[in-house]
């Protein structure tokens, strides 16, 4: 039978104690500080939101989608100045909407889809039929998309993720169905962006622990892209594609090149 | 999957002090997995295109060297690549001895030459803006070879002093690398990659070198604390020599397909 005996530490055991202490604390000290360092930086880095949610029907094999209808992209800049009592500010971007325009239809058609870009800074007097057939059509996209949600009978809502496939998508009114045949397509797509420049305040945390993000931190723009599109299907009368992304970067040519070639390549695939 | 389980159960390799050697093994199995990954991920890349050549602009002015490296987007927000890099920094010896008498560091400096290819992962933080652009955080491990080259202080009895180059070759380098960058794309190829981490160095000078002397080992372990960090050095992490510390990079390249 063994006795439990406890050991009195001398002093070369003390010592040697110590020392381990001291190594353990000198291994420890850099793994600390990188492990701290890493954590900030991940937490104050970048990040962006994406959610896309669509039918199953929508671009399964059988389906095969060649050309999408897009109805006046919108480019709008919204500018808050941090003030409570400031109003927030709305402009449209007319200037930003061509080189918006330019980049879906580039981007489309690197994914091999044709898109049929409708833009109102465009139209003749004699293309009327777009206040009476088209712009109804945005309106209904547009109010059906923020009052409906799609249908899924097997989750629940609070368990959406980013990519999400449902059974039914919001119901559009039935009527707009003739536009099929007079675009030779059943899908039409409201699509645009709205960049939010905010005050920029820096932080702090960042300007401490890492200087060269801090300082560029202070010194760029507070901005944030949101970038969506809602693709209706208007034979099935529903919304079968629905996405919005954010970005806490400006909307240059590069990140809007990303984001909409990103955009079509999730749509064709 | 079938292919990896039946690789690890055949290859039965142990090193000299017992241990199973799974690096090789770890190291095909990440490479396989990034693979298979194609098949399945839901990978964009830069308007499609997801092949990377980068070097880095700050090796050659802090580590008398070239780091370069070919980069692939293998899922929508990962990136994995194959790196070279090849350093041969100077550094000044502390010989407490040869400072005694001398009031000075040694005149001839002590040199690391180290030859490593490494392994590169990065996780791009952004969901809705697909790599290879964006912040993102990093891992790196490389492994090679390193030819030491430093100076014993020896001292004759009751004669002069005299300095002794001494070269040990072939010694295995290990380095782990952490941290966080961002990339940028210009033009649509151009690219422009900063990134700001921890790295960890070790130097096995035992391994080849069994009949290097201990206070030789000594000396070695005294400057190889600066090696592997390129801006700040924190000091030692283990036992074996080699430094733990800060290190940056400043990398251009351009998007190839």
């Amino acid at each position: 039978m063994k006795i439990p005996v406890k050991i009195k530490m001398g002093t070369p055991m003390k010592i040697a104690f110590m020392k381990r202490q001291m190594c353990r604390f000198s291994f420890s000290l850099p793994f600390s500080f990188s492990l701290i360092f890493s954590l900030i930086l991940i937490f104050s880095a970048c990040r962006g939101a994406l959610q896309v949610d669509r039918v199953r029907e929508f671009k399964s094999e059988k389906t095969n989608i060649g050309k999408i209808v897009c109805i006046d992209p919108d480019f709008e800049l919204l500018i808050t100045t941090g003030n409570r009592k400031t109003e927030r500010q709305y402009k449209r971007a007319s200037a930003k909407e061509i080189q918006l325009n330019n980049i879906l239809v580039r981007n489309a058609r690197k994914n091999n889809l044709t898109l049929e870009l409708v833009d109102t800074e465009r139209l003749l007097p004699s293309d009327m039929e777009y206040f009476s057939q088209l712009a109804p059509l945005k309106r209904e996209i547009l109010q059906v998309s923020f009052l409906q949600d799609f249908l899924n009978r097997k989750k629940r809502r609070n368990q959406q993720k980013v990519f999400n496939r449902y059974e039914g998508g919001p119901i559009i009114a039935s009527h707009f169905s003739y536009l099929a045949d007079e675009y030779n397509t059943p899908y039409f797509a409201v699509q645009g962006i709205t960049t939010h420049r905010k005050p920029n305040n820096g932080r702090l945390v960042l300007l401490l622990t890492a200087p060269p993000f801090g300082v560029a931190d202070f010194f760029s723009p507070e901005v944030d892209t949101y970038y969506y599109t809602i693709i209706a299907d208007v034979v099935r009368a529903e919304i079968v594609y629905r996405e919005i992304r954010k970005v806490d970067a400006p909307a240059s040519d590069t990140n809007l090149n990303a984001l909409v070639y990103d955009s079509f390549n999730i749509i064709s695939q | 999957m079938t292919a990896l389980i039946s690789y690890h159960s055949n290859r039965k390799q142990w090193t000299t002090d017992g241990r199973r050697q799974t690096t090789k093994g770890m190291l095909w199995a990440f490479v396989f997995c990034c693979f298979t990954c194609f098949a399945w991920g839901q990978t964009t890349g830069y308007q499609g295109k997801r092949l990377m050549f980068k070097t880095d602009v700050v090796s050659p002015i802090s580590e008398r060297g070239i780091n370069m490296g070919l980069e692939y987007v293998v899922l929508r927000n990962v990136v994995i690549g194959l790196d070279f890099s090849l350093t041969g920094r100077q550094y000044t010896q502390n010989l407490p001895t040869y400072y005694e008498l001398h009031n000075a560091s040694p005149p001839v400096k002590a040199s690391i030459r180290d030859m490593q290819v490494g392994i590169t992962g990065q996780y791009f933080l952004n969901t809705a803006l697909p790599a290879p652009k964006g912040s993102y955080v990093f891992g790196k491990y490389y492994i090679g070879q390193a030819d030491i080259f430093a100076v014993d202080h020896i001292i004759r009895e009751g004669k002069d002093d005299y300095l002794e180059g001494f070269q040990i070759n072939n010694v295995s380098s290990h380095q782990f690398d952490l941290g966080v960058g961002y990339q940028e794309v210009f033009f649509g190829f151009l690219l422009v990659d900063f990134d700001f981490g921890m790295s960890a160095a070790s130097l096995f000078l035992n391994k080849n070198n069994e009949e290097l002397l201990p206070h030789r080992r000594d000396i070695v372990a005294d400057f190889a604390d600066k090696h592997g960090p390129n801006i700040f050095s924190l000091g030692t992490w283990r036992d074996t020599p080699g430094g733990i510390g800060l290190s940056v990079h400043l990398k251009i390249g351009i998007l190839l397909f």
